[in-house]
């Protein structure tokens, strides 16, 4: 219940807002006009303010847009029949084949070490490639150093596959640690993150019969775990 | 020309309120989290704080709480969004809030009546 009250209020903190500007903008303008305040303004003047109004509408309307888009794949129900045994190497080449060029560009050096006998899990391909996508990305953001570098890992333990995503980037503080994967909640400056990133991430996670874990050392650098029940018909990536 | 601080985490807002109430006669100062909103509170002696309540760092509920104690006679108006519901509305009221208002505001008229009553008392 916790998280559906922070997802409520939420919703009407990063939802109700833009909409809020964009009344206010639309509100402002006509009763400035009403009230006289533009009858010395040149032609080109309001045409030049009804051009800042319109942008800012479309950049508040984008901004509610992307949030609501993110909720409702969010809330779109796994099916079974999406389940199918995930092979991790193909789908973190998947993710990379996507982040790579932002990486090379932003001078980090992906590796990957996962065993060609790395065990198979079922679960949603679709859904563990939005995780990686999410992890990774996140990871080279939080990357503050010239020589940047995410280690995807995996190994097999005890009937579980466990991936490892590491990065040497500025680490998470440790009061902050235990809120990230809440809904809404953001380290990156206003307007650059939803905070809705490693929520779904989690809730992803569990859905696909997996947990997921965080270690983190400012100035070091930040871990995630992921852990999924190797599938019962075992093949192997070398197969 | 009466002084209006607005303190909100969100700068489309700020400028929202600065763009309403400058032609309206108001002396309008910004501040976009807490601690630059009470730098600006005690360096300005304004008469109306509109002061958001969810904000990073200093909260609204503490803004206020360090307002009124800097200066008593300032009317703050609290922008609260309606999670919290009455309870949130009442606590800032108890506190020496001056109006709520829900989050975002539904007309700027209303917001400017209201300040305009505060301006006038």
């Amino acid at each position: 219940m916790a998280v559906i009250g922070t997802l409520a209020a939420g919703i009407n903190h990063e939802i109700c807002n833009p909409l809020g500007i964009v009344r206010g903008q639309c509100e402002m303008f006509l009763l400035n006009m009403r009230d006289g305040f533009y009858e010395n303004k040149s032609r080109e003047d309001l045409v030049k303010l009804c051009g800042d109004i319109m942008n800012k509408v479309i950049r508040e309307t984008d901004r509610a847009t992307a949030i609501t888009k993110k909720l409702s794949g969010f809330a779109k129900p796994s099916k079974n029949n999406d389940m199918e045994e995930v092979l991790i190497e193909r789908e973190v080449q998947e993710v990379l084949g996507l982040l790579g060029q932002d990486l090379k560009l932003n001078n980090i050096d992906i590796q990957t070490d996962i065993p060609a006998n790395f065990p198979v899990f079922l679960a949603d391909r679709k859904q563990i490639e939005e995780v990686l996508f999410n992890i990774i990305r996140n990871g080279a953001q939080a990357i503050d150093k010239k020589q940047g570098k995410i280690l995807v890992s995996g190994f097999a333990q005890n009937g579980s596959a466990i991936i490892r995503i590491a990065d040497n980037g500025s680490g998470i503080p440790k009061e902050s640690l235990e809120k990230i994967f809440h809904p809404f909640y953001t380290t990156k400056a206003p307007g650059k993150g939803t905070g809705l990133g490693l929520f779904i991430v989690k809730q992803i996670v569990e859905r696909n019969r997996g947990t997921i874990a965080v270690e983190s050392e400012v100035g070091i650098g930040t871990t995630f775990t992921l852990k999924f029940p190797t599938a019962v018909k075992a093949i192997t990536a070398a197969a | 020309m009466p002084k209006l601080v607005t303190i909100d985490d969100e700068t489309e807002f700020t400028n929202l309120i600065e763009g309403y109430f400058t032609p309206r006669g108001f002396e309008v100062f910004s501040a976009n989290e807490g601690t630059g909103g009470l730098e600006l509170i005690r360096r300005e002696r304004p008469e109306i704080c509109l002061i958001d309540l969810k904000m990073p760092g200093i909260h609204g509920d503490e803004v206020l709480r360090q307002a009124l104690e800097f200066d008593p006679s300032i009317k703050c108006i609290m922008i609260t969004a309606s999670e919290g519901g009455g309870k949130t509305r009442d606590k800032l009221l108890q506190m020496g809030a001056y109006k709520c208002f829900d989050k975002p505001i539904s007309s700027l008229k209303d917001l400017e009546k209201a300040i305009q009553e505060a301006v006038l008392l």
